[in-house]
């Protein structure tokens, strides 16, 4: 078999059009006509590919390109999240079949096959996992050893590859492709493991990764830029700075990422020899060209950074610095503004504090929506008078007059980096947070909910989950060299065609470093292509990152499954039981919620989604529910997915009708089953808040008023027994059976006692964070159509009464009308008289002219008379 | 000769206390005085080049010292993730006691009273930049802050508007703030309360949006009047004027005449260098068109004070 892909490969390089060699080339002079040969050079960077549809994109194509950016999992103040945030699917990895024709390369179809390679390996056994973990722990060592050897960097150097030499990349690759096969052969472990000892070979697969991810008109582009060649001879002569290239995070517009490397290297050639000024330059050039932006905004960044490093104004910590890290520093997401060289230049100067200090530092701006004139922070008024005094610094201009949360976190996160420190803004809902690295720690300041959308990201996911990853990923950077080495070579050998080496390469690679999230990712894309119905390589995929990524990273695990393994493994396993073994595996290892609270229900809803009929998802979701509760970190998510899954379920049709029903049952069953007792007592409070806030947003009144009544019943002490004092209106409370919204956005900790939100509608009161602003209001759905009398509304304290409440009414929560009626506010309680205009509706809201006014009712009254009868509705 | 001896002991006073004699701030706290307050000269230990420069210029090589007026000097150094060592250096200087709030870069030399107050802060790095530039700004913060506390006296002492007076003209003490309670714990200070709602906004601001012009004018007038406010007060409420008049049709003429009563209560202020840039962006393009009064509002999208009768 061997003998016979051998000799394959060697009729294929025996075949191909004679080219010249690099040292031929060089002593000749003549420029080298490009050869028909190099069948895997198509460049795979910035390739984005939406999850249905397929579609591939070179570097000029990008730019016009439009990216579905809507899972991005970022809330808060609008950023602008460009194609680099996008996450990448995993296709993109891999070589197409269809190259695009203006890339003068062939077919992958065009290399010959080796008949040994075009199976898929079975799954690996103990022994295989075990020697590979060996060996790469060994590699791993030996890196670091040649690291402390030559204090922090490996020194190697190889320049048999000259300037003049890159004119003809397509030579160059031929010479590497030629020695690196010759080295690994087949791809066996043994070769690969011999492969990567020595540097110089390690040199070699840098220098193929990076004109593959490229390609030749690509590296042609660089050549032709002042310098261009010299850049790309001491980038591939240097393994520490091309290593740092290609393995320190996406490589996504490398080639424009080259171009301006160039640039920088053509002004400060001579500083190019201090390895920190390398680093600043790789990681500038590389992030900008990622996030598409300008040169000019480039360079200026390059040079604050590196004058910064040099006059040594810069922390400490920037000296240290590894690759990924430095691009969350020198690559931070805004060019201009917070990220300006002035107002980086300024907060350096201004704001200097050990790391943890900057944690603290978004409090040195005073919070204000409008300005001491009276403008709000959203007009270009808030600062436009004093931008000239403060020299367009935003930072500067944000501390003399004041923001609100997106300027306070970008003080924050804005001072950390212009210290050289890694930090980042990130969105929450209706809110912007940011977090800062302390030691090897990521730390959150201004944060008030748990749901963060990272403003930095390497993979185009937003949750908290993947920024500990990749920490934890790149802490361990030795193995992670590793692995990223052993996916560079599987992708050659895929585009060699090799399936069964590249497999195992793949293999090798996840089992070298189980965080590695980008190679798992471009795994999973090759088995899609090549073994899409192979059972055993799914399901191996899948108890791997069950039994490593999930250990600590819950979310991302989870995000690998339902969106990576399940949509192939699931169609596979048809039976329920085999299926909920795997659930069940994954749920054994979230006792907790990991690094962070995340968002169980897609991973819910992909499970949901192996089910074939109703009958199957109501025992999925039993399952489910009985193996959540008993979690109570994820007992009130699990509860609300369901209550969502149900709202979702089109109630049309009689069947969907009972279906609805039954979920509705299990849900209120097994909730009943929860016990109260005063250890648990939190946790059912928690989890019973979260369902009825997910019942409340879902309009679901019979969920909400059973787990209001459920909850009463459990957890009594929660609710309090207020005897409150006002005059009533005739007729009934028609709204103690009903359903209450707050236009309020909750935190966590308000979530979980939204049970009171229930109790605001009872006799004893109970709480609920009201806001008006606009429309935004309180907005109630009765028992049932009512002909209304009167409205009490309870406020926690004296309510505002400078500006008008208004009462509105409606029969669907659609069309509102007004109703002619001016509450009156006396201290705490409103009291709007409806007697007269005696309106009849389904829905009432509250809201109130003038600015934003946030408060708390306790107590929400709405009085009238049900109109039962479709004669007193006035229906036909 | 005693008088330069004097001098001399004055000069070398600050380093009666130092971190290496194992003095510590409660120490330097209780020894402050209405005439001397306790001098921080705060800085990155363990991972700022430009601290550990200014350290070796401003302390070891007492640059800064001459400047001090005697006042009590403690250097503190600042750690970034301090080991055990460092932990038990800043213990042995800070004791169990915390910087005051409002420190907001090192190095930079704090002042702070005996109760510890934080009251003037030298901490821009244009002010930092030398032992001289940072002498005069501290120097300027000492004299304040020794006629500030005169005046603090002055009106504890008193009563009514004569009190008021006195605790607004303590507050207008150059590069100085005051402290906490001036007028000893739990007592009201007199001093008129600008408060601002939840948004951040002033309430006088607020109060003037449902009236005319006319009406404001006259509003703004009689708050300023009553006396009870320090001048960056006022040039506050002139601000909120100001904002009230030009998004609701206000002249150019009108509002060149707020922005130059704004600056000139404090040209040196940063509500001066607002007025200042008030007047280009908004009056001086209306007053370049010949403008008696502005088409229409200049602020896109929301507005504070809505729209009310037009001038």
């Amino acid at each position: 078999m061997v003998g016979g892909y051998l000799t394959a490969w060697l009729l294929e390089v025996a075949s191909a059009p004679s080219a010249p060699s690099p040292a031929h080339a060089v002593a000749t002079g003549k420029p080298q006509q490009t050869p028909q040969v190099a069948p895997d050079v198509t460049p795979v960077q910035g390739v984005v590919i939406d999850e249905g549809g397929g579609v591939s994109a070179n570097d000029s194509d990008m730019a016009d390109m439009e990216v579905d950016d809507e899972d991005d999992g970022a809330w808060g103040e609008a950023t602008d999240d460009g194609p680099a945030l996008v996450e990448r699917d995993p296709d993109s990895f891999m070589p197409k079949e269809q190259t695009p024709a203006k890339l003068k390369d062939v077919k992958e179809a065009d290399v010959p096959v080796d008949p040994a390679q075009q199976v898929i390996p079975g799954v690996c056994d103990a022994a295989r996992n075990g020697s590979v973990a060996r060996n790469a722990k060994r590699i791993a060592e030996l890196y670091e050893k040649e690291e402390t050897k030559g204090k922090g960097r490996t020194n190697f150097r190889s320049e048999d590859f000259t300037p003049d030499h890159w004119k003809n990349p397509d030579v160059i690759y031929k010479a590497l492709l030629e020695r690196v096969l010759g080295k690994i052969g087949k791809g066996d472990d043994e070769a690969i493991w011999a492969f990567l000892k020595e540097p110089a070979n390690r040199l070699d697969l840098a220098r193929i990764s990076l004109i593959r991810k490229v390609g030749y008109e690509g590296i042609q582009r660089v050549v032709e830029q002042k310098m261009g060649a010299a850049l790309l001879f001491e980038l591939s002569s240097d393994l520490d700075w091309i290593n740092g290239v290609m393995f320190s995070g996406p490589t996504d517009r490398l080639g424009q990422g080259l171009i301006y490397m160039a640039k920088i290297y053509s002004l400060y050639s001579e500083d190019m020899q201090d390895p920190v000024a390398r680093r600043i330059c790789a990681t500038t050039a590389t992030e900008f060209a990622r996030e598409h932006f300008s040169e000019k905004d480039m360079l200026a960044r390059f040079a604050y950074y590196f004058s910064s490093y040099q006059d040594g104004k810069l922390n400490v910590i920037f000296d240290t610095l590894q690759y990924w890290e430095t691009r969350i520093v020198c690559g931070n997401r805004e060019p201009g503004g917070w990220g300006s060289p002035q107002s980086l230049a300024w907060q350096r100067d201004n704001v200097r504090l050990p790391a943890e200090g900057y944690l603290g530092a978004s409090g040195q701006l005073v919070y204000r929506l409008r300005n001491v004139a009276g403008d709000s922070v959203f007009s270009a008024d808030y600062l436009g008078p004093i931008m000239e005094y403060t020299k367009n610094t935003t930072a500067w201009a944000h501390r003399e007059i004041g923001g609100v949360c997106g300027a306070c976190s970008h003080y924050g996160a804005y001072g950390a980096l212009a210290a050289g420190i890694p930090a980042m803004t990130m969105g929450e809902p209706g809110h912007c947070a940011y977090t800062v690295r302390v030691g090897n720690e990521w730390r959150k300041g201004y944060s008030i909910y748990w749901q963060h959308g990272m403003h930095k990201v390497f993979w185009g996911l937003h949750d908290w989950d993947f920024l500990i990853l990749m920490q934890d990923l790149y802490t361990d950077r030795h193995k992670t060299m590793v692995s990223d080495q052993l996916a560079a070579l599987a992708e050659l050998l895929a585009s060699r065609r090799m399936t069964k080496s590249a497999i195992d390469c793949f293999d090798a690679a996840v089992v070298a470093q189980p965080l590695n999230w980008p190679v798992w990712v471009a795994y999973a894309g090759y088995l899609k292509q090549k073994a899409p119905q192979n059972k055993e390589k799914w399901k191996e995929m899948h108890d791997r990152v069950v039994d490593t990524l999930a250990v600590k990273f819950h979310n991302c695990a989870a995000t690998m499954l339902s969106r990576y393994v399940y949509p192939h493994l699931l169609p596979l396993v048809p039976e329920r039981r085999a299926r909920n073994k795997m659930y069940e595996a994954f749920f054994k290892k979230c006792k907790s919620f990991g690094t962070n609270r995340w968002d169980i229900a897609p991973l819910l809803s992909a499970q949901m989604a192996g089910c074939n009929t109703p009958e199957e998802q109501l025992a999925y979701m039993k399952e489910a529910l009985n193996t959540l509760m008993d979690k109570p970190d994820y007992s009130g998510a699990v509860l609300s997915w369901g209550l969502e899954f149900i709202a979702s379920v089109p109630g049309s049709d009689a069947e969907n009708e009972k279906l609805q029903e039954e979920f509705s049952e299990l849900i209120i069953k097994t909730m009943s089953r929860a016990r109260a007792t005063k250890k648990t007592m939190d946790a059912t409070w928690t989890a019973l808040g979260e369902a009825i806030y997910a019942a409340g947003k879902n309009g679901d009144k019979r969920t909400f008023q059973a787990i209001g009544k459920l909850a009463q019943r459990k957890c009594k002490k929660m609710f309090p027994k207020n005897k409150f004092k006002f005059r009533a209106f005739p007729g009934k409370i028609v709204s103690a059976k009903g359903i209450i919204r707050s236009a309020a956005t909750l935190t966590e900790a308000q979530t979980a006692h939204a049970c009171l939100h229930w109790g605001v509608l009872q006799k004893g009161g109970g709480n609920i964070p009201a806001k008006f602003e606009g429309n935004a209001a309180m907005t109630l759905e009765l028992e049932d159509n009512s002909r209304l009398s009167g409205l009490v509304c309870l406020f926690a304290e004296a309510a505002r009464n400078d500006r008008d409440f208004i009462v509105d009414v409606s029969d669907d929560g659609q069309n509102w009308e007004p109703v002619r009626v001016k509450p009156e506010v006396s201290g705490a309680v409103l009291r709007a008289d409806l007697r007269k205009a005696a309106p009849c509706a389904r829905f009432v809201r509250l809201r109130r002219d003038g600015d934003k006014w946030e408060s708390t009712i306790v107590g929400f009254y709405v009085y009238g008379k049900l109109l039962k009868e479709k004669k007193e509705r006035g229906e036909s | 000769m005693l008088k330069y001896l004097l001098t001399a002991v004055m000069l070398l006073a600050p380093f009666a206390i130092t971190p290496a004699e194992g003095a510590d701030y409660q120490n330097a706290l209780a020894k402050a005085t209405e005439r001397k307050p306790v001098v921080l000269f705060c800085y990155g230990a363990n991972y700022d080049k430009v601290s550990e420069a200014k350290y070796e210029l401003f302390v070891k090589k007492r640059k800064i010292m001459k400047y001090a007026r005697g006042a009590i000097f403690l250097a503190v150094p600042i750690y970034q993730l301090p080991n055990e060592k460092e932990q038990r250096e800043y213990k042995k200087v800070m004791g169990d006691g915390n910087l005051p709030g409002g420190i907001w870069s090192y190095p930079c030399l704090a002042v702070v009273d005996g109760q510890g107050n934080l009251r003037g802060v030298v901490q821009s790095a244009d002010e930092m930049k030398d032992p001289e530039t940072a002498g005069a700004a501290l120097e300027l913060i000492l004299d304040s802050y020794t006629e500030q506390e005169k005046l603090l006296k002055k009106a504890r002492g008193a009563n009514g508007k004569r009190q008021t007076n006195a605790l607004a003209e303590a507050a207008d003490m150059p590069g100085i703030r005051m402290p906490a309670n001036p007028l000893g714990q739990g007592a009201a200070t007199g001093l008129g309360s600008l408060a601002t709602n939840d948004t951040g906004m002033l309430e006088v601001g607020q109060k003037m949006q449902t009236m005319s012009l006319e009406q404001a004018a006259k509003y703004m007038r009689s708050v300023i009047s009553d006396g009870y406010y320090s001048r960056r007060q006022r040039q506050e409420i002139l601000a909120a004027y100001s904002g009230h008049v030009r998004r609701n049709g206000g002249s150019a003429a009108r509002l060149r005449a707020i922005y130059n009563e704004m600056r000139n209560i404090d040209p040196t202020s940063i509500y001066a260098a607002y007025a200042e840039g008030a007047i280009k962006l908004w009056v001086e393009p209306r007053e370049a068109r010949g403008e008696a009064a502005p088409a229409s509002n200049s602020s896109p999208g929301k507005t504070a004070l809505g729209n009310t009768t037009k001038e």
